[in-house]
Parts: structure tokens; C-alpha cells; sequence
């Protein structure tokens, strides 16, 4: 393959991946809505096995929600150094080798977490900038195309984060009950502070008394903002977390022997949840149903439910 | 006190006080280390609240249920002993100092920089005002960081659960963000303060110093490739979302990226000065997260193996910059896998 041919089909290659990848991934491939995913995988963008790839598994390179337009420009670099490993000297080797173990073991541990993936952000981003521009400069080419090309870079990239804002809207807009701070007209405090205002006031409104037992689902504002007791509690695991380490509250055990657990074992009557966590996991909204009795909502979306008594009331 | 003047107080003894001592200290010694003198200094500031987190972890585990005046006091008795030593490093410093508004004057680049500054204390004034701690792992290493505070003691246990109030703490990584809540507290007992103004700056700080740190690197090629790279890492959405929720992100990040980076100084000049620099670095990061804890590790072993040194030098680096990483925080992730929560080794749950 001549150069010219050769330079022709990165090209496309580069416009392949800048622009219709992206285009794709927003228009077809990321689901509005939940359908017949896993509600954990689909709230992580992991909900199909292709997406699984994209923000999982190669979340730091092409998870556009969340990271760059550009991320993956760092695989040319890499590909390069790999493809002529012999003649690279040991730290070029040594700092692929790094990449490439720093990227497998985030993508396999967690590389769903934009968080996560934000750890190779920077230094993505400025590989990334530094190759372009010396590759530039190596081929002759002028300031001015070099110039051009990372501002398309950046251009992208603004383009890009504009798209995701507007996916996540879409998102909140086919939404059943969307998250305060996702509803249409919310103030900036309120898409802010997803907290519970005056959860003190709150508690004391609904009968809860301060030395009342409460099986908190995975809410750690419980202990910043109270001083009262709770039981750790994750539904998402159906895990208790108590003194002697995690035990299940539902698994293996009825409706009832479950309530039973929590009554007349551990002394819990109240549970605290939002309806968005107590979703993610349908045997315990199910317990919530048919065991519990709702007491209240707060306008953030926190609920409190009481363990129904022995007689079911 | 109000808790506007706390914050405020807290910021300028941890963030500005002691990062500035950090960096006086590097500057004293930057004849051995050669390292550029605004990298030193970003480096230095972004140790200084890490130092407080690492001042208070050593003191709380060796000498637990001191009162809070015993553990403040031997903290700050450190830093101003760090400080003396700096010596010429201050002068060092002052001359940097000195010299960034003709730097403002002369380029526009930087004044693009400034200006980006700016934008980010604005965006830090709304943020502060309006947005409290609601966040789910923020708010455990708050209540993990207000455990510390009121018994004055770091202990490993296999369940860490609080009989007081039926706590249970799950999380993985070292304790360096919770200290930080807990010299809030500390700080608080004398100013009679309430809140978490600085905890909650925590993460703006140090988007600052990632932008400030990333553009020092690439400007060393163009200065406007610093702009276009430094708007490439800050535009993804993910980006945005680090500087709004109140986590240790960014915290982690800068000094993950510092690490690697004098990795590739080292690769140059492959020095014991720098590869102590290198080890403390490295305990740093991984003290905030086990993600840099592994990461770390694994970098370490890969720099061993790309050392172009004889055995002896490569045995004398290794351990030299292993000794530094355990003291520096990475003593957290041995203690707790063998005697507390077996870290990554147990049953890992995501939430």
C-alpha cells in the first residue's frame, strides 16, 4: 500500500470513528428506556452486550456519555508502538504495557463508572494531543493544519458533550416519575441537592421516634444528618450489614419470615429508601408492597415504610 | 465562628499553608530533583491537604484516644518544623511568586489560563453555596471521617461497624478523604463552627490543580496545544459531573497523573532524589484510593523492570521508593488485609 492510499484510509478511519461512531451510539445504540434490560445494567449503560464493550469494558476510550469524543485516538500511538515493539525503546514498551494493564484492569473492575474511567483522562488526553501535534510536525505538515486538527479535537469534543447532555434529557423525558433533579423546570439548587430537606422535621412528622430503628436502604445521609439508629441495608445485594459482617433479608426466606426478621429480630419497624433504589431491585419492592405500609414521600423522592405487624396491619 | 471565616481559615492553613510548605520544601531540594518549578509547586500544593490526611492517619493509628488539642497541635508543631527546614526553598518560592504577573503580562495563553481560573472560582462560589453533601460515597467517608473524629483512633477490624448508631462502612479505599472530614472537625472543635464548606472544596481544588497541572505539561510543546488539550480533558460531561458532586476524583486523579509523569522523568534520569519523590508520590495516591493502590503497584514493578540500572541500584530504587510509598499511606492497604477487612480480597459489592 502506497503512503498516499495508506494516509487516505486513516483518514477515514479517523472520521469513521470521530463523528459515526458517536452519531450511533446516541442515535441507536443507548436506550431511552429500560424494556427487558437488567434495571442495574441499564442505569450503568451496560444493558446489551455491544454496550457492555463500549462503556464497560472500553469505557475510558469510547464511553461518549460521559468521556471524550477523542479518547480513542490514543489506541494510533499505541498500535504503533506494539507494531514495531523491537525497535521501541524499554520505557516506550513499559508505559504501553502500563496503558494497556491500567486500561483492562479499570474496564474489568469498573470501567462502567465514568468516574473510574476519568482516572486515565488526563493522560489519554495528553498523549493523545502530544502524538498528534509531533506527528504533524514530523510530516511536514504546517502550523496551521496542525492547529486545525486539534481544534476539530476540541470541537468534537464540545459537540460531543452537547449530545450527552441532550441524551441524558431524552432519558428523563420518556421517564415514568423522573428524579427531582431531572424534572423539566427545576431550579439549579433543586438539580443540585438531591438531599432530603429537614429529614429531622420529616421523621418526626411521620411518627418515627428518635430512638426508632430504621432499616436504611443504602442512604448514608441517614448517619451524616441524624444521630439516630439504623441498620445498614443494600437492596441491590439484598445484604444486611451488621455487627458480625452481611446477612440476606430476603433471599431464602418468605414475605412474611422476612417482616419477622426485621420486627421481631433486629427491633426494625421503619424503612428508609427513594422509589429509584427501592427499583433496582423488584423482590424488595415487592416486600415493600406486600409487607409494608407506606407512610410517606418526600418532594426528593424519599420514602418511608412501616413493617406491618404480625396481624398485617 | 462563621462557618464562611472556617472555611476560609482551613483553606489558607491546609491548602495554601501547608502545600505551600510541600512546595517550598521540593523547591529546597529541586537542585537534586531538576523538575520544572511550576510542576514543583502544583506538586507541593496539591500535597498539602493530603499531608493533614497523612498527619492525622499515623497519629490516630500509633497513638490513639489523644484529645483533639494533642493531635492538632502535633500536626501543626510538624508542618512548622517542615517549613523551617525549607529554608531557601521559601525564597525560591517568593521568586516564582513574584514573576507570574509579568507571565500574565507577556502571554496570552496564560491569560486565557487566568481567565479559566476565574471561571472555576465562580463556578466553586455557586457550587458551595448551592450544592450540599448528598452524594452516596461522599457522605460515607463523611460519616467514616465524623467516626475518626469522635474516637481519635484509626483501627482494622474485619467488620468496621459503628455499635452507636448502626453504621457500617463499605468502603474499599484508603482513609486519606475521610481524614480530611476529620480535620474539618478538628478545626471546628476550636472554632466552634458547624458544616463542610472545606471538605466540599476538596474536589474543585483539585480539578484546579489537574487543568493547572496537565496545561504546565503541555505547554512545554505549544501553548496553545496546552488551551486546545486542557479544553479536550475539561468539556466531556463526565468532566462536569467530577467538579459537581463533592467526591475524591479529582483528588485521586491529580496525583495519579503526577505519578505517572515523573515516571516519565525518571525514565531520563533514573536518580535516587527522584525516585523517592517517586515512592512518596505513589503512597499519596494510592492512600486515596485503591484504584491508584493497584494502578501504583503496577507501575512500580513495571519501572523496576524498565530500570536501566545494575541489580544493586534497581534493588536500593525499589526499596527506597517502597519504603516511602508504605509511609506515605500505603501501609493503609497492608494492615487491612491482613488484620482489618481483607480489602480487595473480600466479597466486593457494588452499590
Amino acid at each position: 500500500m502506497d503512503g498516499r492510499r495508506f494516509s487516505c484510509m486513516m483518514w477515514a478511519l479517523l472520521v469513521a470513528f470521530g463523528v459515526a461512531l458517536p452519531a450511533a451510539y446516541y442515535a441507536w445504540l443507548m436506550p431511552l428506556e429500560v424494556g427487558d434490560m437488567d434495571p442495574h445494567l441499564f442505569e450503568r449503560g451496560i444493558g446489551s452486550p455491544l454496550l457492555a464493550w463500549l462503556n464497560g469494558y472500553l469505557g475510558v476510550l469510547f464511553n461518549y456519555r460521559y468521556l471524550g469524543a477523542t479518547n480513542w485516538l490514543v489506541l494510533v500511538p499505541i498500535g504503533m508502538v506494539l507494531a514495531t515493539w523491537r525497535r521501541r525503546a524499554p520505557w516506550q514498551r513499559g508505559l504501553v504495557v502500563f496503558y494497556t494493564a491500567a486500561l483492562a484492569l479499570i474496564g474489568a473492575m469498573g470501567g462502567f463508572n465514568y468516574r473510574y474511567a476519568l482516572t486515565l483522562q488526563p493522560l489519554t488526553v495528553a498523549t493523545t494531543c502530544v502524538f498528534v501535534w509531533r506527528a504533524f510536525d514530523r510530516k511536514g505538515r504546517s502550523a496551521r493544519e496542525r492547529g486545525a486538527f486539534v481544534a476539530a479535537m476540541a470541537l468534537l469534543g464540545v459537540l460531543n458533550s452537547a449530545a450527552s447532555i441532550h441524551y441524558h434529557f431524552r432519558v428523563a423525558s420518556v421517564m415514568a416519575a423522573p428524579p427531582p433533579e431531572a424534572r423539566p423546570g427545576a431550579t439549579l439548587t433543586e438539580r443540585l441537592d438531591a438531599g432530603p430537606e429537614d429529614l429531622e422535621r420529616w421523621l418526626n412528622a411521620h411518627g418515627v421516634r428518635p430512638t426508632d430503628t430504621v432499616l436504611v436502604n443504602n442512604l448514608p445521609v441517614w448517619y451524616y444528618r441524624t444521630q439516630r439508629p439504623g441498620i445498614y441495608f443494600w437492596c441491590g445485594s439484598d445484604q444486611l450489614f451488621l455487627r458480625d459482617g452481611t446477612h440476606a433479608l430476603l433471599a431464602g426466606r418468605s414475605m412474611h419470615e422476612a417482616a419477622s426478621l426485621l420486627r421481631d429480630t433486629l427491633h426494625c419497624r421503619y424503612i428508609f429508601s427513594t422509589g429509584e433504589l427501592s427499583a433496582l431491585s423488584p423482590p424488595f419492592t415487592r416486600f415493600l408492597d406486600e409487607a409494608c405500609v407506606p407512610l410517606a414521600t418526600d418532594p426528593k423522592g424519599h420514602t418511608l415504610h412501616r413493617v406491618k405487624d404480625t396481624f398485617g396491619r | 465562628m462563621d462557618e464562611r471565616l472556617h472555611f476560609l481559615l482551613v483553606l489558607a492553613i491546609t491548602n495554601i499553608g501547608m502545600g505551600g510548605v510541600v512546595a517550598a520544601l521540593l523547591l529546597r531540594w529541586n537542585s537534586r530533583l531538576r523538575l520544572p518549578s511550576g510542576a514543583v509547586v502544583l506538586l507541593g500544593l496539591a500535597m498539602g491537604p493530603f499531608l493533614a490526611s497523612l498527619l492525622l492517619y499515623h497519629q490516630l493509628l500509633l497513638l490513639p484516644g489523644r484529645s483533639a488539642m494533642a493531635v492538632l497541635g502535633t500536626s501543626v508543631g510538624i508542618v512548622v518544623g517542615l517549613g523551617l527546614m525549607a529554608g531557601r526553598g521559601w525564597t525560591a518560592l517568593g521568586r516564582l511568586l513574584r514573576a507570574v504577573p509579568a507571565l500574565l503580562r507577556d502571554d496570552v495563553w496564560m491569560r486565557w489560563f487566568a481567565a479559566g481560573t476565574l471561571l472555576m472560582l465562580g463556578i466553586a462560589t455557586v457550587l458551595l453555596a448551592t450544592k450540599p453533601l448528598v452524594d452516596h460515597d461522599v457522605l460515607e467517608y463523611a460519616v467514616r471521617g465524623r467516626w475518626f473524629l469522635d474516637t481519635l483512633e484509626v483501627t482494622y477490624e474485619r467488620h468496621p461497624f459503628d455499635a452507636r448508631n448502626g453504621f457500617y462502612y463499605v468502603g474499599l479505599h484508603g482513609h486519606s478523604f475521610p481524614l480530611l472530614f476529620t480535620w474539618d472537625g478538628l478545626w471546628q472543635r476550636f472554632t466552634g463552627a458547624t458544616g463542610d464548606l472545606w471538605p466540599r472544596s476538596i474536589t474543585l481544588w483539585y480539578t484546579w490543580l489537574l487543568i493547572a497541572l496537565v496545561w504546565s505539561v503541555l505547554r512545554q510543546w505549544d501553548r496553545a496545544l496546552a488551551f486546545v488539550g486542557v479544553l479536550t480533558m475539561v468539556v466531556p460531561f463526565g468532566f462536569a459531573l467530577l467538579l459537581v458532586i463533592h467526591h475524591l476524583d479529582s483528588y485521586r486523579i491529580t496525583l495519579f497523573t503526577a505519578m505517572v509523569l515523573l515516571v516519565l522523568v525518571l525514565r531520563e534520569r533514573p536518580e535516587l532524589p527522584l525516585m523517592l519523590l517517586f515512592g512518596a508520590v505513589l503512597g499519596a495516591q494510592a492512600f486515596i484510593h485503591s484504584t491508584g493502590a493497584i494502578l501504583g503497584g503496577v507501575l512500580w514493578m513495571l519501572w523496576l523492570v524498565m530500570h536501566p540500572g545494575p541489580l544493586r541500584v534497581r534493588l536500593v530504587h525499589a526499596g527506597a521508593s517502597a519504603a516511602l510509598a508504605l509511609a506515605f499511606g500505603g501501609v493503609h492497604y497492608v494492615l487491612d488485609t491482613m488484620i482489618g477487612t481483607r480489602w480487595i480480597f473480600k466479597d466486593i459489592i457494588w452499590f
